[in-house]
C-alpha cells in the first residue's frame, strides 16, 4: 500500500518544542470543549533532565496496524486526509487497537473512550496554537526541507 | 463547578488525616483563588502570636480559576504562610506543570498543618491522597527526589514541588522546587514544609477543567494572545526572558554591583553576563504550561571552570545574585549556581543580598577571618563563593548564619551594617537600584512580604506608556522614572492587578511587563472577561481590582497584627540618605521623595498615615467587617 503524497502529515521539529503543551491544551479544548491533557489526541513527552519535549501523536501510518488488527473494521480512512479515523459505532471497545500501536497514540480518556489523532479535518488545532512552530502539518516530502536547511545553515554559518 | 475544581483539601501531619471540602462560595467570590484565598485562610488560620514554624501552623498551596485552561500563561501555583524569616505575612509563586496538574487532579487548595514524625510526602492521584513514607528522599537533591518519585510511581508525567536540602538543614530561605527548575523561592516556603517533615507533594490527574462559555473563552483568548505578540519587543522577551532586565538596569542607572556600593558595570565586565554571553550557553527555548512567551531556555556551559553544566534558564536573579552583586562577572559560574540553588532549594536573591551583605562587612573589616571559618570573602572570588554556599545549604560553620538571612545578620553586624544593608522588613530588597526608579522603591517599600518587586511589579516607568499612565493615574509623569508624580498612586493599583493576578494564577511577565504595556491591550478588562467566560460569574475590570485591593489589605492586615508600623515600610539607609553613586539621579538623596511618595500610596491605600493601618471605612467598603474589629484594638485611640 503506497502513501497518497497529497496528504499531509503531522511533523515536528524537537528543537523548536518549548514544552508549553498549547497542544495538548487545544486538542481537548477543540474536542471536548473543555480542558485535559489526558484526553488530548497529541501528547508531549518531557525529558525534564536534558530539557527536550517530544510530541508523540498517530503518525497516520500507511501500514496501519490499528486498522488491521480491529476485528470490527471500525478503523477507516478519511480519503481527504489520509486520517485513520474510529467510527464510533463500530468499535467494541477491545483496545487492540491501543496495544498494538508501536506509539501509543490511541489513548482511553476516563470515560472508557478511545481517541485517536484525525488531523481535525485538514486542519490540526495543535499546529494552528504551536507558537513556536514545532508542529508543522505539511506534506511527507516537505517535512524535512526545513529542517535540512537550518543544518545547512549551521554548517555554513561555521565555516563563513 | 466551571474554571474552579470546587474542592479544597485540609491534611493534618500529626494526625494522618486528610479531609475534603468543597470551596465556599465567599471565598472564591471575594478572594478569586490562588494567592487571593490562600492569604484569607492564612489570615483565619495564623494567630499573630503563632510562630511561622510552630506544626499547627498552616502552609496553604493554591491554583487559581484560569489555572490550566486555555488562558495563555496561566499554569501558576501559590504556596503561602507566615515566613520563618520575616516573621510576617509570606507567600511565593511558581510556573512550570505542577500547578495545573494539581488542578487536573481535582483540587482548587491544600491547606497543610500538623507536623509528621517521620519524613512524609503527599501523593496525590486524582481521588486518592496519601500521605507516604519520605525518608528515602530525604537529604536527596530536587532533581533527585524528582527523578526518585517518577521510579516509584512508575509515572513519567507526575510533577512535583519539592524541598532540597537546604531547607532539611535548617536554611531560613529555603524554597519549594517546582519540577526540578522552577520556584516558590521568596519568604522561606520550603522551610516551613521541613518544619513538618514535609518533602514535598507528587501529584497526577485526568479530571476535566470545565469552562463555562468555552467560545466565548476562545474569543477573548485570541484578543489575549494578540496582545501580547503585539508588544514590540516579544520577540526579545521570547528569546532571552528576564535575561534583558540587566541590560535595561544597566541602561538606567539600576544594576547593583558589589551590594549596591556601585551602579552599573564598564562595558567589558558587563559583556560578561549580557545576552551575547547567554548566547554561548543557550541551547533551545523552553516554556512553562500554556505559555507563548517561553521566557526559558535550556543551557549547556562548554568551556572553563563551570564545564558541563546543564538546565534550565539562568534567571536575571541569578545574574544578580550570584554575579553583579558579588563582583563575579562569569555567566558559566551563573548558570552553575541557578542550578545549585533548584538542587539544594534555596532563595538566590536572599542569598545573594546576604553574602554581598557579608562580602561588603568583610571589605571594611566588620567581619573577620575568624568569624568566616578562615575565608577571605573578596569580591568575584569564586572559590570563596562556592565554599560560602555550601556551607550555607549544609548549615556549616558561617554558613549557618548566612543561612539567617541579610535582617539577623544585619542585627549580628551591628550598627554600622545599617548602612548598608538590604533590609525591608526582614528580607533583602529586590535588585533594581530604588534610587534610580522612584516607582520600584516604593514598591520595594511596601511590599506586604518584605522588599520585594513582584508584590506591585509596577512595570510602567518602564514601559515608556505615557498614554496608559494618564490613563489609570491621571498624569503622564507617573510613567516617568524621575517623577515623583503619583507613584502612591500607581504603586497601590499595581498592587492590587498583581494580585489579581497571583490569584488567577497568571504570569505577570506575560501580563504585566508584556501584555499590559502593549499598546490597546484592554487589561485588565479583558482578564475579567476570561474569568467570567471561564466561571460564568460575572466580573469586569473593577470588580477584579477591588477584589485585588481586598487581598492586599487582607495581607497588610495579617502584618498588622504582628506589629507592623509605617516605619516598616521604609527602604534601607543606604537607598534612602546615600547619593546614588550613578544613574539619571546621581548625587541625589532619595528620602524626601520617599516620604512623599509614601504619604501618598497611604492615600490611594486609605491607610492612616501615621501608623499605616486601614481605615475602618477602607475595610468596611472591602466587606472586611470582620478584618475592621481585629485592627481595632491596635488602633490609636480617637482614630477610625
Amino acid at each position: 500500500m503506497a502513501r497518497n503524497m497529497d496528504h499531509k502529515v503531522l511533523s515536528f521539529d524537537l528543537n523548536k518544542c518549548t514544552g508549553c503543551r498549547a497542544c495538548e491544551i487545544r486538542c481537548s479544548f477543540k474536542h471536548f470543549r473543555l480542558i485535559n491533557p489526558t484526553k488530548s489526541r497529541i501528547r508531549i513527552i518531557k525529558f525534564e533532565e536534558f530539557g527536550l519535549n517530544v510530541p508523540t501523536v498517530c503518525q497516520q501510518c500507511t501500514e496501519a496496524a490499528c486498522m488491521k488488527v480491529c476485528p470490527t473494521k471500525a478503523l477507516r480512512e478519511d480519503l481527504d486526509t489520509g486520517a485513520r479515523i474510529i467510527d464510533d459505532r463500530r468499535c467494541i471497545g477491545c483496545n487492540l487497537c491501543m496495544n498494538i500501536c508501536p506509539f501509543g497514540a490511541l489513548t482511553l480518556t476516563s470515560e472508557k473512550k478511545l481517541i485517536k489523532c484525525t488531523l481535525c479535518q485538514g486542519d490540526p488545532y495543535c499546529v494552528k496554537y504551536c507558537e513556536t512552530g514545532a508542529l508543522s502539518y505539511e506534506k511527507v516530502e516537505k517535512t524535512e526541507v526545513e529542517k535540512r536547511y537550518q543544518f545547512a545553515k549551521k554548517m555554513a554559518d561555521s565555516v563563513k | 463547578m466551571f474554571g474552579r475544581m470546587g474542592t479544597m483539601v485540609y491534611i493534618d501531619l500529626t494526625e494522618r488525616r486528610v479531609k475534603k471540602e468543597p470551596l465556599p462560595n465567599y471565598l472564591y467570590e471575594d478572594y478569586l483563588g490562588g494567592a487571593g484565598v490562600n492569604a484569607r485562610l492564612l489570615y483565619e488560620n495564623i494567630p499573630p502570636e503563632m510562630d511561622s514554624l510552630d506544626p499547627s501552623a498552616v502552609v496553604i498551596l493554591g491554583v487559581g480559576p484560569l489555572v490550566g485552561t486555555i488562558v495563555p500563561s496561566s499554569g501558576r501555583i501559590e504556596i503561602t504562610a507566615k515566613s520563618p524569616v520575616t516573621g510576617i505575612f509570606g507567600d511565593s509563586n511558581a510556573g512550570g506543570d505542577f500547578g495545573p496538574e494539581l488542578k487536573f487532579a481535582g483540587y482548587d487548595h491544600l491547606v497543610i498543618r500538623g507536623k509528621a514524625k517521620e519524613p512524609v510526602y503527599l501523593w496525590i492521584d486524582n481521588d486518592q491522597i496519601e500521605i507516604r513514607d519520605a525518608r528515602p528522599l530525604w537529604g536527596k537533591s530536587t532533581w533527585e527526589a524528582d527523578e526518585l518519585l517518577k521510579k516509584i510511581h512508575g509515572d513519567r508525567e507526575l510533577k512535583t514541588a519539592l524541598i532540597g536540602p537546604a531547607a532539611e538543614n535548617g536554611i531560613l530561605y529555603g524554597t519549594v522546587i517546582i519540577n526540578r527548575y522552577r520556584a516558590c523561592g521568596k519568604t522561606g516556603m520550603g522551610t516551613v514544609f521541613a518544619s513538618k517533615n514535609l518533602k514535598g507533594i507528587a501529584v497526577t490527574g485526568s479530571k476535566d477543567v470545565k469552562i463555562n462559555d468555552p467560545e466565548a473563552s476562545e474569543e477573548i483568548v485570541e484578543k489575549m494572545m494578540k496582545a501580547i505578540k503585539s508588544h514590540p519587543g516579544f520577540e526579545r522577551f521570547a528569546a532571552y526572558g528576564t535575561m534583558l532586565i540587566q541590560h535595561s538596569y544597566q541602561a538606567h542607572g539600576k544594576l547593583p554591583v558589589k551590594n549596591r556600593q556601585e551602579i552599573g558595570l564598564p562595558e567589558d565586565l558587563f559583556a560578561r553576563l549580557s545576552t551575547q554571553a547567554f548566547d554561548k550557553v543557550k541551547v533551545r527555548d523552553l516554556a512553562c504550561f500554556n505559555c507563548p512567551v517561553h521566557c526559558s531556555s535550556w543551557h549547556e556551559v562548554t568551556e572553563g571552570r563551570y564545564q558541563g553544566q546543564k538546565g534550565e534558564k539562568p534567571e536575571f536573579v541569578a545574574v544578580a545574585a550570584f554575579g553583579t552583586n558579588l563582583g563575579n562577572y562569569d555567566m558559566n559560574s551563573v548558570c552553575f549556581f541557578q542550578n545549585l540553588s533548584n538542587q539544594y532549594g534555596i532563595d538566590m536573591m536572599e542569598f545573594g543580598n546576604t553574602l554581598g551583605l557579608a562580602m561588603e562587612a568583610y571589605q571594611r573589616g566588620l567581619l573577620k577571618k575568624e568569624e568566616t571559618d578562615g575565608i577571605a570573602l573578596e569580591w568575584g572570588d569564586q572559590d570563596a563563593i562556592e565554599t560560602m554556599f555550601f556551607k550555607t545549604v549544609r548549615s556549616e560553620g558561617s554558613g549557618k548564619v548566612l543561612g539567617e538571612g541579610v535582617h539577623r545578620l544585619t542585627k549580628r553586624l551591628g550598627k554600622e551594617a545599617e548602612g548598608f544593608t538590604t533590609d525591608v522588613k526582614g528580607y533583602g530588597h529586590s535588585w533594581g537600584d530604588c534610587r534610580s526608579s522612584l516607582l520600584w522603591g516604593l514598591a520595594y517599600g511596601t511590599a506586604s512580604r518584605g522588599g520585594d518587586h513582584l508584590k506591585s511589579f509596577p512595570a510602567i516607568d518602564e514601559s515608556g506608556r505615557k498614554d496608559l499612565a494618564l490613563q489609570l493615574f491621571g498624569t503622564e509623569l507617573a510613567a516617568n522614572p524621575q517623577s515623583e508624580e503619583a507613584k502612591g498612586k500607581a504603586n497601590a493599583w499595581f498592587e492590587n492587578y498583581s494580585a489579581v493576578l497571583d490569584s488567577l494564577g497568571l504570569c505577570k511577565f506575560a501580563f504585566t511587563w508584556i501584555g499590559l504595556m502593549a499598546a490597546d491591550s484592554k487589561f485588565p478588562d479583558l482578564i475579567a472577561e476570561a474569568l467570567t467566560a471561564a466561571t460564568g460569574t460575572p466580573y469586569d475590570g473593577k470588580r477584579l481590582l477591588q477584589c485585588g485591593e481586598r487581598i492586599y489589605n487582607v495581607e497588610k492586615a495579617f502584618n498588622v497584627r504582628c506589629g507592623l508600623k509605617r516605619k516598616d515600610d521604609y527602604l534601607p539607609l543606604r537607598m534612602l540618605d546615600t547619593p546614588a553613586p550613578a544613574g539619571p539621579r546621581k548625587g541625589e538623596i532619595l528620602r524626601p521623595i520617599y516620604e512623599k511618595m509614601l504619604n501618598e500610596y497611604y492615600e490611594a491605600r486609605g491607610w492612616d498615615q501615621e501608623t499605616s493601618i486601614p481605615t475602618s471605612q477602607k475595610l468596611k467598603e472591602l466587606g472586611l467587617e470582620d478584618v475592621d474589629q481585629d485592627l481595632a484594638p491596635l488602633r490609636k485611640p480617637g482614630k477610625a
